[in-house]
């Protein structure tokens, strides 16, 4: 093609193109002539930062005259702009807050600035994983403030971070962080390969990724944790750990992990060892209390009724005199009502949600002893089963705790004790099953690895704990303690 | 030809090793053994742990001088491949029966003394698909259900104390009592105890530097003797002789006693907790069948899985009541003690012989 | 993948739904037998007397009496059935009756059903009764449920009392050893109050002898060591009362000219609780001389009864069997009743209460 007739078809494209554009809903485009030509500059209200624009851009295309644009950009005072050919990528930069600014019979002839309008959230406080000690800052939903606060903390060169799209719909940018030479590779080429296989057309929250790249799909139990706080990242970044940042979500996900660090909340390290070894402890064991003292009951009341002691006896056949139903299906309808209770509460506005928490917990309880629906033992048993499960600092986990709770009643009622020994025995070989990014998520119990507990069900203190998880297989096993940490 | 991931540890031979062992028999060993030699029969249990010490030895020599490392590959070698495969067809078999007779000494366990009109195929139906699920994929869950098996009823350990409180030491006095022989014959019957172990052979390429672990392995059934003569020495100084001939169950006895403050009859719990130490032993046994016959084969493990635990499940129909069962078990201690005893040293033998022979 | 989760699944669903109609034993659906009574009806039936309590409000229990008679014990169960209200389960039975008469009849074929059962705990008291054990039973009125009662009373007469420790478990094991002889408590009705009257001794299955409760404490330091016992000394000087008693008892056996020799020594302390006389201490070894001779004296005589009757509950020969090899049983059962056993005490007073 001749010049002029290459000339002539690129401004036949331009104008189909800005002919599509303005029929997007938001597109401003302003014209703007000149004795060499005509610039166009054009953009999406919705996505620009118009403050920028009328301070920085306009002025400049309006003052001088341009031979090209690569000119014009030596003006433009923001760094990451573009200069291309390609008018296909138009429409998706001027998504994502780009300015582009179009020269007839230039090449290249687009100039794109970014000017995104920045709207987010503040950093705030940890909802969840909220700690009385320690720092309150958490992640938002914007990935460069959460990145940002990740970097923060670790300020060393070796901080790995690559970014991945995922969603053929949202574009969901995806960022995997580790540590070169603590982190094993394996883990992140394993995180990476299975991210990049997503199939999916939405990415909308990190638990969508949690959901597609876990090991099991099929088991209640999440394999990666997810946390909201950036102190947590840093500190299990250097254990070796990957992390998992999902733009658009304040949930940053961290594998592999085991099941023992779905118990232990993140203040544990503020407090003192001791103390905090003993919270760990009662969490275990709440834990335990929780999943096992309905299914017990219902075992021992309708099989078992020697196993309890005589001063025992006269409560439990007392609470139980004017109930119609048997153990079974009062505890049925008591777990029932406590899930009503928490959904109901979940979907109403704050105001009314706390009354209607206490009407239910109180009256309801009440009322229903009174009325002869439940025996009051079992009452209380059921409060305290479920606040035991709400202890897990892990939100994911303390509803599968609850859910689990659900097949055991029903074995424990045909079977007793027995059907109960079974169902944990199921449970447990299920969980001797499950991996976490390919790796044994039971860990440090089985496999067995001694030296892991000083970190699993008691933490001893900083200065015994110089070796980082075998689970992980970091690169290098011992904490740098007081020396150069790149040696 | 097994990659190093799947591989475990020298040091979980030990619970392999125990957790095969100790098994439904904890509960009434002690009322057999004593046929022979009463009140001294405790020493026939050490006498027996020690007989598998040496015979543990005897088939370390012989897979460490092995390829593979497994039973079907000796008798390969020793037998040329069609004898060989007809022998470990009958290993097979032996395995099978095994588990059957775990299974249903369990199952009738319950049926005494919790539920009286439990429907045992259907008790089956529960067990079966938790027995496939932890045998159908790798070993390693089959090792951690043992690990864990071993570690979580070791706390039973400590309700040896309740009975102690009733303890009359002129039960067990005095000592060596009876002739040799006597307590020989008895060790011979509390052999049936230790039986187990044999499963060493199937999974003995699965351990990481297998020829290194051999002392996890005498660890392992020295723990198992130490726990088998304590519990036999608490049930001898509780019971007296004549009340244990026609006791069935003694540890269900000595667990009656037991009053904690939110728990009486612990009989009831126990027999639950034991069900963390029976299962390793089923668990075991049939993975090491299905292994074999895959080896042997070379049918999907998966499958055969499915076909051992069908065939398990269809034998419980034909078998009822206290007699069949004293007759299975019987049969197996029989069986056993054959394969332990003259069959172990003389495959050795033959083995050594053989190889001597090859080199030439 | 999926069909083996369903079909997994519905293995778990059917054996769930087949063994769903196994009948359950919902704690307040049954009747929890806590005292058990039986008696010698005509023509060699067993008279059997069950207590089920209802638990009330606030803690209080009521008790229902059931009886009925039948050729076998259980058969009786079968015919309680028919009278009460919701089904008799043995699971809590606490404290079994046997009359005199079945008692000197032989007592291994009604205890043979409560060995059976699995559900019956093994520290189940035993006792015999002089009065049928219906009247018993039924002169019990308490609050606290008469299975209780009973429990209670039996548990700190043995922890306290005279009585030494004595349950099905012990009692079975006497039965069943040919070495020793049973022996249970026996109880009487005094006004209109069950009472502890006496131990009583058996001879393989039946009764044969009997002692008074109030001379059980000498039995009880033979029979085992006590831990919290009393003992009363009476005097033309003075009466003496000791308490918070503490006895250790070694057997010693020796072969004398063929025969075996047996000594029981004891060794006791305590404190002293009551004195008529002037202070204590000037007497003090004379009175610990005093008792200890008046024990040896009382265990003489209580011995040689054993010895005339050719019983053996305090176990001497099963010592002998367990130090001796030479051991024969029928050798020690001749001698047994010419054996010469001889009793050691020795006392010592290691408090005074608060005064001197």
């Amino acid at each position: 093609m001749t010049k002029k007739a290459s000339q002539k078809k690129a401004e036949r494209d331009f104008d189909r193109l800005l002919k599509k554009l303005k029929t997007k809903d938001g597109f401003m485009h302003y014209q703007h002539d000149h004795p060499q030509g005509t610039m166009h500059l054009g953009y999406l209200k919705t996505a620009v930062d118009p403050e920028k624009l009328e301070k920085y851009i306009l002025p400049r295309m309006q003052e001088y005259i341009y031979n090209d644009l690569s000119e014009l950009n030596q003006f433009i005072p923001f760094t990451k702009t573009e200069l291309t050919n390609d008018s296909s990528q138009i429409q998706e930069k001027l998504v994502n807050g780009f300015v582009f600014i179009y020269m007839a019979n230039t090449r290249p002839s687009f100039l794109l600035i970014p000017l995104p309008l920045d709207e987010k959230r503040q950093v705030a406080i940890p909802e969840i994983e909220f700690s009385v000690v320690g720092p309150k800052e958490a992640f938002v939903e914007d990935i460069d403030t959460n990145l940002n606060l990740i970097r923060k903390r670790l300020t060393i060169p070796e901080l790995h971070v690559r970014k991945l799209k995922v969603g053929t719909i949202t574009k969901t940018e995806v960022a995997v962080l580790s540590i070169d030479g603590i982190s094993d590779e394996e883990n992140v080429n394993t995180a990476i390969q299975r991210i990049e296989g997503v199939d999916i057309d939405q990415v909308i929250d990190s638990s969508y990724i949690q959901q597609t790249i876990a090991d099991n799909k099929n088991s209640p139990f999440p394999q990666l944790l997810d946390t909201e706080r950036p102190d947590r990242i840093a500190a299990v970044l250097a254990e070796g750990k990957i992390a998992i940042v999902v733009d658009g979500s304040p949930h940053v996900l961290i594998g592999p992990t085991t099941l023992i660090e779905f118990f232990s909340a993140f203040e544990d390290y503020f407090l003192n060892w001791m103390t905090a070894s003993a919270f760990r402890m009662i969490r275990i064991v709440a834990v335990f209390f929780s999943i096992l003292i309905t299914p017990m009951y219902v075992a021992v009341l309708t099989h078992h009724f020697e196993i309890v002691p005589q001063a025992l006896l006269t409560t439990l056949i007392n609470s139980r005199a004017q109930v119609p139903f048997p153990p079974i299906m009062e505890a049925i309808l008591l777990e029932f009502t406590i899930e009503l209770l928490r959904e109901a509460g979940a979907r109403l506005p704050t105001k009314i949600g706390q009354t209607i928490g206490i009407v239910g917990g109180i009256v309801v309880g009440t009322a229903a002893v009174d009325a002869g629906m439940t025996s009051n033992v079992l009452l209380i048993l059921i409060a305290l089963a479920a606040l035991g499960s709400f202890t897990t600092p892990v939100y994911k986990m303390g509803n599968t705790i609850r859910l689990i709770r659900f097949p055991l009643l029903l074995i424990s009622h045909v079977y007793g004790m027995i059907g109960l020994a079974v169902a944990i025995a199921f449970i447990m070989v299920h969980l001797l099953r499950l991996t976490s990014l390919g790796r044994p998520f039971f860990e440090p119990i089985y496999p067995f690895r001694p030296a892991d507990f000083k970190d699993a069900l008691i933490r001893l203190p900083f200065d015994k704990q110089k070796k980082r998880p075998f689970q992980v297989r970091p690169d290098k096993v011992n904490r740098p303690v007081g020396k150069d940490h790149t040696k | 030809m097994l990659s190093l991931k799947d591989k475990v540890t020298g040091l979980m031979v030990f619970f392999l090793i125990t957790a095969s062992q100790v098994g439904v028999g904890v509960l009434g060993f002690q009322s057999i053994i004593n046929k022979y030699a009463g009140n001294d029969a405790w020493l026939s249990v050490i006498v027996a742990g020690l007989m598998v010490n040496v015979l543990i030895w005897v088939m370390y020599r012989m897979l460490k001088n092995d390829e593979t490392g497994d039973i079907i590959s000796i008798h390969n070698v020793t037998y040329g491949n069609w004898l060989g495969a007809f022998f470990t067809i009958l290993f097979v078999l032996y395995l099978v029966l095994l588990a059957i007779v775990v299974l249903q000494t369990y199952a009738e366990i319950i049926q005494v003394w919790m539920f009286p009109h439990l429907n045992i195929w259907a008790f089956l139906l529960l067990l079966l698909p938790l027995i496939y699920y932890t045998i159908s994929d790798q070993f390693r869950i089959v090792v951690g259900v043992c690990f864990l098996g071993v570690v979580y009823p070791a706390s039973l350990i400590f309700t040896m104390i309740f009975p102690l409180q009733y303890a009359d030491m002129n039960h067990i006095m005095p000592v060596m009592d009876h002739t040799l022989i006597e307590i020989v014959q008895s060790s011979k019957l509390a052999i049936f105890s230790f039986m187990g172990f044999s499963t060493l052979l199937v999974y003995y390429p699965f351990i990481r530097e297998a020829d290194k672990s051999q002392k996890y392995a005498h660890y392992g059934n020295f723990y198992t003797t130490i726990l088998y003569v304590l519990l036999c020495v608490v049930t001898f100084l509780y019971y007296n002789q004549s009340e244990l001939t026609d006791v069935i169950w003694p540890t269900l006895g000595l667990w009656k006693i037991i009053e904690l403050p939110f728990m009486e009859r612990f009989e009831y719990f126990g027999i639950a907790t034991l069900f963390f130490s029976t299962l390793p032993n089923v668990v075991l046994y049939l993975w090491a069948a299905t292994r074999v016959v895959h080896r042997t084969f070379g049918f999907a493990h998966k499958r055969i899985a499915l076909i051992l635990l069908g065939i398990v499940f269809i034998v419980s129909f034909f078998i009822e009541g206290r007699e069949e069962i004293n007759f299975l078990n019987d049969t197996a201690a029989q069986i056993g003690f054959v394969f332990l005893f003259i069959y172990i040293p003389l495959l050795f033998v033959l083995n050594y012989i053989k190889r001597k022979v090859q080199k030439k | 993948m999926n069909l083996k989760y369903i079909v997994a699944f519905g293995l778990v669903i059917t054996s769930l739904l087949i063994n769903v109609s196994m009948p359950s034993k919902v704690i307040d659906k049954i009747n929890m037998i806590t005292v058990s009574g039986y008696d010698k009806a005509e023509q060699n039936r067993i008279k059997e007397t069950v207590v089920a309590p209802t638990y009330l409000e606030q803690g209080t229990v009521e008790d229902h009496v059931y009886t009925t008679s039948a050729d076998t014990v259980y058969g009786n169960r079968v015919k309680l059935n028919s009278k009460a209200s919701e089904q008799l389960l043995n699971g809590k039975l606490r404290v079994a009756f046997y009359s005199e008469e079945l008692a000197k009849q032989g007592l291994k074929t009604p205890i043979e059903f409560l060995t059976r059962d699995t559900s019956i705990d093994s520290n189940l008291f035993l006792a015999i009764t002089k009065v049928p054990a219906v009247e018993l039973i039924n002169t019990v009125k308490t609050k606290k449920g008469k299975g209780v009662y009973f429990e209670d009373l039996f548990e700190h007469n043995i922890i306290h009392g005279n009585l030494p420790d004595v349950s099905l478990k012990t009692f079975e094991d006497s039965l069943k050893g040919e070495t020793s002889d049973p022996f249970l408590p026996m109880f009487g009705i005094e006004g209109e109050t069950a009472k502890l009257e006496s131990l009583a001794f058996f001879k393989d299955d039946r009764l044969v002898d009997t002692l008074p409760i109030t001379q059980a404490d000498v039995f009880k330091m033979l029979y085992e060591n006590v831990g919290d016992g009393t003992y009363q000394y009476k005097s033309d000087d003075y009466n003496i009362s000791v308490e918070n008693m503490e006895s250790t008892r070694k057997i010693t056996a020796e072969k004398k000219n063929g025969s075996p020799e047996m000594t029981l020594d004891v060794r006791m302390t305590g404190v002293v609780r009551e004195y008529t006389g002037e202070q204590v201490m000037d007497q003090k070894s004379k009175i610990e001389t005093d008792i200890a001779q008046d024990f040896t004296e009382k265990a003489n005589r209580i011995i040689k009864s054993f010895q005339e009757l050719n019983i053996d509950p305090l176990k001497l020969e099963d010592f002998f069997k367990s130090k001796h090899r030479s051991y024969n049983q029928d050798q020690f059962k001749e001698d047994y009743s010419d054996m010469t056993i001889k009793v050691k005490a020795d006392m010592r007073l290691t408090g005074t209460g608060t005064r001197r």
